[in-house]
């Protein structure tokens, strides 16, 4: 026994705990372990594992930790003899120590529902942090927005919290806060600058999710908050580590379409549904079979024969099977003045569609350095530039390459086909039917985006006295974004323009944000007496946010090879953009206080002003936070409790805002209007001077139990959040002049559970640790002010109604296909054309008419047709070891959510020339067809293919995200100390029922759009192989 | 714990620093605070309103029209237009939507306090301020005065709604009073002039000159008393703007024959002026027949000849928001963005047009056929409003198209309407027959011979016993010694500039008042041929409807109904909404 030392103030309860630490696995005793009771005792267990320390008293907490194993908080709950047994460090048990606001401390003492996220990320092959959040973590719902490298994912944390203002949880990289949110549009279709996508998830140490107590952030908590905390240098020795690694996107699925003679088919249908004759229909080149003879006069028969009679599988044609490389190297050191770690990482990422790929180059430099005993100066300071090539996602069939190629005709091709059958190198134009040549999307269009980001923070931290320091830093997030866009002139149908033929298209964009932080806290700390501990901190906070975005689009530039918006002709150029300022300041506060080691409280405050508020509002809004924490377990009645290692609840209650409110909605302004090529002003908004941010309250009560010796883990959650205030944009009284008036008059609640259980099945030779997570979430309106909204996306229309979940899809009932004219006269039923009534017939759809009364099918037949929020999702973790292998493999899962397939929608409208899905020969054809699809009918005259519950499908999934084997050789040269080597396969499986090619998907930011699959780019399968190397 | 407390004083000395700087000016709009500091700023403002009020076009031109008689839709309609047609819209329908004419109202509104303000605090001049506040008083009332036949009532407010809760300002009106308080409200503007000093009327605007850009406020006011039957009144505003020109000699070409609907014989060139045209007088030749009257509406706003007949006049650029948007409601489908949802109606083709016999007796009036529609490819589309786009020309300043508020022919049969009823048929008859330099007006001796040339040809009962004011015209014209020139020498009348002949007084109008009552069926009639579509129609049918029904209950309903609208719905074959009460004539209010 080693006694370190022991605190004077011994009370009388005091007594010695002896004990003997074995490792869990093989149960080898285990010498050097640290036992500690925090600021009062503390121990290192002996060669046979043995240890002796001294207790204050029977409700102590001991902390037991070692070098290689993962740390356990043991209740000593008056026990003279414990015996303590010690997981490997991998092993994700519910202790971990936790990334906070205010430091690292044991999981054990937290009392709020914050989830920490501690993966060994080096090996990783992701290229950003959002996979972690998407897969280790409850209560987001979260869903990668496509498979563009890079993309990013979409996180909804505990369900919706706004409507209108900013969706997505706030960041905050190594003390700096930043939102993730849309400064400004894309000019790329469906594309969402992701901030994330410029940190490299191999610089990450730890990410903390904050569900709740995230009043901290005041004015920025209400989508919860997100902690990031990068790499740090823990020992002086200088380490170094490498990684390479090398993978192969294959291709993907592609939806089953008709191939040239079925599209034929269909073609002829719908133009004899125009009223062409047999001769006609013949005579139109794209059927005309006469093979073109040469004559003196020129060419007899079908000039066009060789240009449309091919077999092309297009859409197999955008995919193509693509390469990934990333070179990673970080170096850590110093000495006991300074400390840092230096980063670089080089990434080329591919994507599956031809042409599109993803390079990053990053470097980072996280510095810690002592002035003087007292004074320390920390920077982390991070440099990227991205460069992505994209390709259009939003649902538009003329330039998003997966639409564009599922609907073009099999029998068209890529290139010009002479009279006489020679192909030539030069593209064909967009096709008789106005599609665009998809060849032509991928090879000779441009839609690059450009992002250069740096982010610093720099922290002087001055230890004033042993109890308090104080603390100032100064954060800069910089980020530039370009975008530039070139659709040339062959192989697109572009619409006119004010009368004025387009031949090519150019647009240029830049956005700019600039924003300083800056924050000034002061820290207490104190251990009052060996039972009452205090942790509090006080500060303020100012960051000041420019945002400016600026666009130009021109036209016609002279030749393809011109491709900058300054050779487009003056006459058709458009400029445009917006600047943001805004302006963040808070008055912030929390105490921490932990009695016996057994109860715990946290009362955290926030006191902000923000420029976004209304003149009226008032200055400082206040959103406080309180939570306590019992653990039960430390409590000498769970003495006998064996089976019970550890068994906390945890209760909280909190109020956030959400200022994403606009930047100038609280302000009386003036906008311009154009008169000739000048501009007046006329008033710009019927303004609410009272505008205030969005108010989210929430509830948690959480449970945590540790059984069996830690071997299972679990972690339930309860919550209950209500959003008040919530920013509606209302349609008020016309006289005012103004459509839309933004005001707080909604509310909105979410209640939901999250479970988490890890647990190690297998402790032997072979180690296998299982992890399960399951959240649900209802969402639910309460007061939307008397209205209720639909709003339209990709054709889909979604309705946010009190007492309904937000935007659930609204939309026509279809129950099959009129089989015979006899069937559709029992219905009776009617559209309108005009004024006119013109009854459903044979092979149009059956709608349900909703309105008793009339026989008419129109927009009051609408009712809610699905849901897109999921029942349950989450994930499930396995990690095997066994020797030297290792095996990590994560699927992810969302069950009982409704999509809406654009896609779909588009390719069984049968309503255009457009190529359909395959599915359409069972289309109805003749009278007694007994089939769901209806027949084809140019035009769409009856609406069968409006919105309507034939797009809407079942979208539960479950995916196998990523397997990875690795193997740790055993190197015991002087140069190398340790290498890895790992193979990681990457969305290998997904089960599913929906149709479209991927059931994960977003469209945009907006909570309104989830659930819509505008046709996004699949998430590819990929293989890589890597090694990671210490020296 | 002095350190504590010096931490404490440092954190809250700190913490009240900025959340004085935590507000921030905006770069994308102009707050309020910043906007109205000096008169640029005014005719900012001004001008910003205007741009909003050409938002307006479609939807006045389409009320005034397609609910009257002459304007019917094409199976291309859209059904909000047909509801329209039908005069039984749904409540959603958007061309019933009153917000685009408060949106113009509300800034009015915004204006005008903000003009009182910059007065108080002598930000602008008092001369500044008078025309500027008197123009933008005018458009407001002018929105008013549409927004009141069409609907029958508004919610009238003349203070800006700034926040939500100012809506309870507004009080809820019905037309007869509104047409009152309208009335007030002008007489008491700080002047009924036009634009004196303003930039905005010296300098051109992109090639655009903006002389005749703004609201003319006494022919307003003149509408809103012959609409409150206040004919004496109303003819002295006409009188006012006929006046133009009146006291300057021939050399001021321009400003002389400004608003006289003059005409001369055609021999050859392009005439700088407008008229059916038979070249060299040769009437009978149809070869010679060129219709010059609607050159009018392709003459852009520098024009000479364009500058003689307008008076209101909103151009349009292609380039420049707001769009045109009467090109995608008239044109032929795909013809320059054309949709051809409307058309005229079968009733005006036939039977307004189409009965009218030219002087030499071709079967048709050209200000209808190949005026204001054309039959291309055997519909008849209209093609009043397409002329500027079909003559485009790359220079700047010329317009895709223009939105005809006010012009010279408006005017004469608007005082005509006003002379007429205040007891001159005779005037009120040659203004919209032959005009001044007509045949009325030569008044002869006992003995049978005419007075001599320079006293002739002066309205009244006889040389010497002229009209009193408002109603006296001078039409001398004497080209021997002593020479006698007067403004309205050449004024040849609104059926006269269309080579059409003269109406008759028919025999069975004996008294003067039965010689008032034909001339007002002449004269309304006689605006559906001249303005057709140009957004005249329903304010004219109203005004008499209801005048008649005042003085005889029933007889507005069977004008407005029976005599008029109802035949366009015959004709088609369709049945419109029963406007046979007045109730009914009104569309709904939503707000």
């Amino acid at each position: 026994m080693v006694p370190v030392h022991a605190q004077s103030a011994k009370s009388n309860t005091s007594y010695t705990v002896t004990g003997i630490i074995t490792d869990a696995e093989n149960g080898s005793a285990l010498p050097g372990i640290h036992v500690d009771i925090a600021g009062v005792a503390s121990a290192i267990s002996e060669d046979n594992g043995s240890y002796s320390i001294q207790v204050p008293h029977k409700s102590a907490l001991l902390h037991v930790s070692g070098y290689g194993y993962a740390s356990r908080d043991i209740a000593v709950k008056g026990r003279n003899q414990i015996n303590i047994e010690l997981y490997d460090k991998g092993y994700k048990g519910v202790q971990k120590s936790t990334y906070t606001p205010t430091g690292d401390v044991s999981s054990t003492q937290v009392a709020n529902s914050w989830s920490v996220i501690q993966e060994n990320n080096i090996l990783s092959v992701a290229l950003s942090p959002d996979v972690l959040l998407q897969g280790y973590t409850t209560g987001i719902n979260s869903a990668f927005r496509s498979g563009v490298p890079g993309a990013g994912v979409s996180m909804y944390m505990h369900g919706f919290n706004t409507m209108n203002a900013g969706s997505m949880p706030l960041f905050i990289v190594d003390g700096l806060p930043y939102e993730n949110t849309q400064y400004a549009q894309s000019l790329l279709g469906n594309y969402v600058s992701n901030p994330l996508s410029s940190i490299d998830i191999k610089d990450i140490e730890s990410i903390t999710v904050m569900k709740d107590g995230t009043s901290l952030y005041g004015v920025k908590g209400a989508n919860g908050v997100i902690l990031i905390k990068t790499l740090r240098a823990e020992h002086m020795e200088t380490k170094i580590n490498a990684h390479v690694h090398t993978g192969i996107n294959f291709t993907t699925e592609t939806f089953p379409v008709l191939n040239g003679a079925s599209h034929r088919s269909l073609l002829s249908e719908l133009y004899q549904s125009q009223g062409f004759s047999s001769l006609e229909i013949q005579a139109l080149p794209i059927f005309n079979s006469e093979i073109p003879v040469k004559q003196p006069w020129g060419y007899d028969g079908n000039v066009d024969y060789y240009r449309y009679n091919h077999e092309t599988n297009w859409q197999k044609s955008i995919y193509d099977a693509n390469f990934n490389q990333n070179f990673y190297l970080n170096v850590a050191g110093g000495d006991d003045i300074a400390k840092y770690v230096l980063s670089l990482g080089y990434l080329d990422q591919q994507g599956t569609i031809k042409n599109t790929n993803f390079q990053r180059f990053n470097t980072r430099f996280n510095s810690e350095v002592k002035l003087s005993n007292k004074v320390n100066f920390t920077s982390n300071m991070s440099f990227v530039y991205g460069n992505k090539d994209l390709v259009n996602e939003g649902p538009d069939n003329k330039l998003n390459p997966i639409l564009a190629s599922a609907i073009k005709s099999p029998f068209t091709t890529s290139h010009i086909f002479n009279e006489v059958g020679d192909k030539s190198p030069n593209e064909e134009p967009a096709d008789y039917f106005g599609n665009s040549n998809p060849y032509v999307l991928l090879n000779n269009m441009m839609m690059a985006n450009i992002n250069y980001r740096f982010m610093g923070t720099f922290a002087l931290n001055w230890d004033i006295t042993k109890d308090i320091n104080i603390s100032g830093s100064v954060g800069l997030n910089f980020n530039k974004e370009r975008e530039r866009i070139f659709y040339p002139s062959v192989g697109i149908d572009f619409d006119p323009i004010r009368d004025n033929i387009v031949t090519n298209e150019m647009k240029h964009r830049t956005d700019r944000l600039f924003s300083l932080f800056t924050d000034f806290h002061g820290n207490y700390h104190k251990r009052l007496s060996s039972d009452h501990l205090i942790d509090a901190r006080i500060g303020l906070r100012f960051q000041n946010n420019k945002a400016e975005n600026d666009f130009g689009q021109a036209y016609n530039s002279s030749s393809d090879d011109f491709r900058t918006i300054g050779y487009g002709i003056s006459l058709l150029r458009q400029i445009g953009g917006s600047i943001g300022n805004w302006r963040w300041f808070s008055l912030y506060g929390s105490a921490d206080y932990n009695y016996l080691s057994k109860y715990f409280f946290n009362v955290s405050l926030s006191s902000d002003a923000s420029s976004r508020y209304g003149r009226d509002a008032q200055t400082l809004y206040t959103y406080p936070s309180v939570a306590a924490a019992w653990l039960v377990s430390g409590e000498e009645f769970m003495m006998d409790a064996d089976a019970i290692d550890l068994f906390k609840i945890r209760l909280s209650y909190g109020m956030s805002g959400n200022d994403d409110i606009g930047n100038y909605n609280g302000m009386q302004y003036y906008v311009p209007q154009n008169l000739f090529g000048n501009y007046g002003l006329i008033r710009g908004n019927l303004v609410n001077l009272n505008l205030k941010p969005e108010t989210v309250h929430r509830l948690n009560a959480g449970f945590d139990f540790s059984l069996f010796k830690d071997r299972l883990n679990i972690q339930v959650d309860l919550y209950a959040n209500t959003v008040n205030d919530m920013i509606l944009i209302t349609t008020p009284d016309k006289i005012t002049g103004f459509n839309n008036y933004i005001s707080n008059a909604g509310s909105m609640q979410n209640i939901g559970a999250d479970l988490n259980v890890s647990t190690r099945i297998l402790n032997g030779p072979v180690k296998w640790d299982l992890g399960v997570m399951v959240s649900t979430y209802s969402n639910k309106v309460l007061n939307l002010n008397g209205e209720e909204f639909l709003t339209e996306a990709a054709g889909a229309i979604v309705q946010t109604k009190v007492g309904q979940p937000l935007g659930v899809f609204y939309g026509h009932q279809a129950k099959g296909v009129y089989a015979t004219q006899a069937e559709a006269d029992t219905d009776n039923l009617h559209v309108l054309h005009g004024l006119v009534p013109v009854n459903f017939g044979a092979g149009d759809m059956r709608f349900v008419n909703q309105t008793t009364g009339d026989n008419l099918i129109d927009d009051n037949d609408r009712v809610v047709i699905g849901n897109p929020n999921p029942d349950l999702f989450g994930s499930i973790t396995n990690h095997v070891k066994f020797k030297r292998w290792t095996l990590n493999a994560l699927m992810v899962y969302s069950i009982g959510n409704d999509v809406y397939n654009y896609t779909r929608s588009q390719l069984e409208n049968l309503s255009t020339y457009n190529n359909q899905a395959l599915s359409t020969l069972n289309r109805w054809k003749y009278p007694g067809d007994i089939t769901s699809i209806p027949k084809a009918s140019f035009g769409d005259p009856m609406g069968n293919a409006r919105f309507s519950d034939r797009w809407i499908e079942d979208g539960s999934y479950i995916k196998l995200k990523s397997v990875t084997v690795a193997y740790d050789f055993d190197f015991s040269w002087k140069l190398i100390q340790n290498i890895t080597a790992f193979a990681t396969a990457e969305n290998l499986l997904t089960l599913t029922n929906y149709k479209g090619l991927d059931p994960e998907f977003a469209m945009g930011q907006n909570p309104l759009y989830y659930g819509i699959d505008p046709s996004v780019v699949p998430q590819p399968k990929t293989v890589s192989v890597g090694v990671k190397i210490e020296l | 714990m002095k350190k504590i407390i010096y931490f404490l004083v440092s954190i809250v000395t700190l913490a009240t620093l900025p959340i004085a700087c935590v507000d921030t000016l905006p770069e994308e709009v102009l707050e309020h605070d910043k906007f109205y500091a000096h008169v640029d700023d005014a005719d900012k403002a001004i001008m910003g309103l205007y741009g909003q009020f050409m938002e307006l076009a479609g939807q006045v031109v389409i009320l005034n029209e397609l609910r009257a008689d002459l304007l019917d839709v094409t199976p291309y309609a859209t059904t909000d237009l047909q509801e329209i047609n039908l005069n039984s819209p749904s409540e959603n329908n958007p061309w019933i939507d009153i917000r685009k004419f408060y949106s113009v109202i509300q800034t009015c509104n915004d204006i005008l306090s903000n003009f009182d303000q910059m007065l108080d605090e002598n930000r602008m001049i008092k001369a500044e301020y008078d025309e500027r506040y008197s123009d933008v008083a005018a458009l407001r009332t002018w929105v008013y005065f549409q927004l009141g036949i069409h609907f029958g009532k508004v919610a009238y407010i003349t203070e800006p709604i700034i926040l939500l809760d100012d809506i309870s300002k507004a009080r809820e009106m019905n037309l007869d009073d509104l047409i009152i308080e309208l009335i007030r409200t002008m007489e008491n503007l700080p002047t009924l002039e036009d634009y004196q000093a303003s930039v905005l009327t010296q300098q051109q605007l992109d090639g655009y000159s903006l002389k005749t850009f703004f609201i003319p406020k006494k022919l307003l006011l003149g509408d809103l008393y012959l609409f409150n039957n206040d004919y004496l009144e109303a003819a002295k505003m006409y009188r006012d703007v006929l006046a133009f020109g009146e006291d300057l000699d021939p050399t001021h070409r321009n400003a002389y024959i400004k608003n006289r609907l003059y005409g001369y014989t055609w021999t050859s060139g392009t005439p700088d002026w407008y008229g059916i045209l038979y070249r060299d007088g040769k009437v009978d030749d149809f070869e010679a027949l060129y219709n010059a009257w609607r050159l009018m509406f392709s003459g852009t706003t520098t024009d000479r000849s364009s500058l003689e007949e307008w008076i209101w006049l909103v151009a349009y650029d292609a380039n420049f928001k707001p769009q045109y948007p009467f090109l995608e409601i008239f044109n032929p489908v795909g013809q320059q963005g054309g949709k051809y949802w409307l058309k005229p109606s079968q009733y005006a083709v036939d039977s307004v047009w189409g009965k009218e016999i030219q002087k030499n007796g071709f079967p048709f009036d050209a200000r209808g056929l190949t005026g204001a529609f054309e039959n291309i490819g055997g519909e008849n589309v209209v093609t009043k409003y397409s002329y500027y786009a079909l003559a485009q020309s790359a220079s700047t300043g010329w317009p895709i198209g223009s939105w005809f508020l006010y012009r010279a022919g408006t005017l004469h049969l608007r005082y005509a309407e006003a002379a007429n009823r205040a007891g001159y048929p005779d005037l009120a008859w040659a203004f919209i027959n032959d005009g001044l330099s007509g045949g009325t007006y030569v008044f002869k001796r006992e003995d049978g011979s005419e007075y001599p040339g320079d006293s002739i040809k002066i309205t009244g009962t006889s040389p010497f016993d002229p009209y009193p004011y408002p109603f006296n015209f001078d039409a001398r014209y004497k080209t021997t010694p002593p020479r006698v020139t007067t403004a309205w020498r050449s004024n040849v009348g609104v059926r006269g500039r269309a080579s059409l002949p003269n109406i008759p007084f028919p025999a069975d109008a004996v008294t003067k008042q039965d010689s008032i009552l034909f001339m007002e069926q002449v004269i309304i009639s006689e605006a559906a041929k001249e303005l057709g579509f140009e957004g005249n129609r329903w304010q004219d049918l109203l005004r008499i409807a209801r005048r008649l029904n005042k003085e005889t209950p029933g007889a507005g309903t069977t004008f407005l109904w029976d005599n008029n609208i109802k035949k366009k719905y015959d004709q088609a074959g369709v049945v419109g909404n029963d406007l046979s009460t007045e109730a009914n004539w009104y569309l709904p209010f939503h707000r």
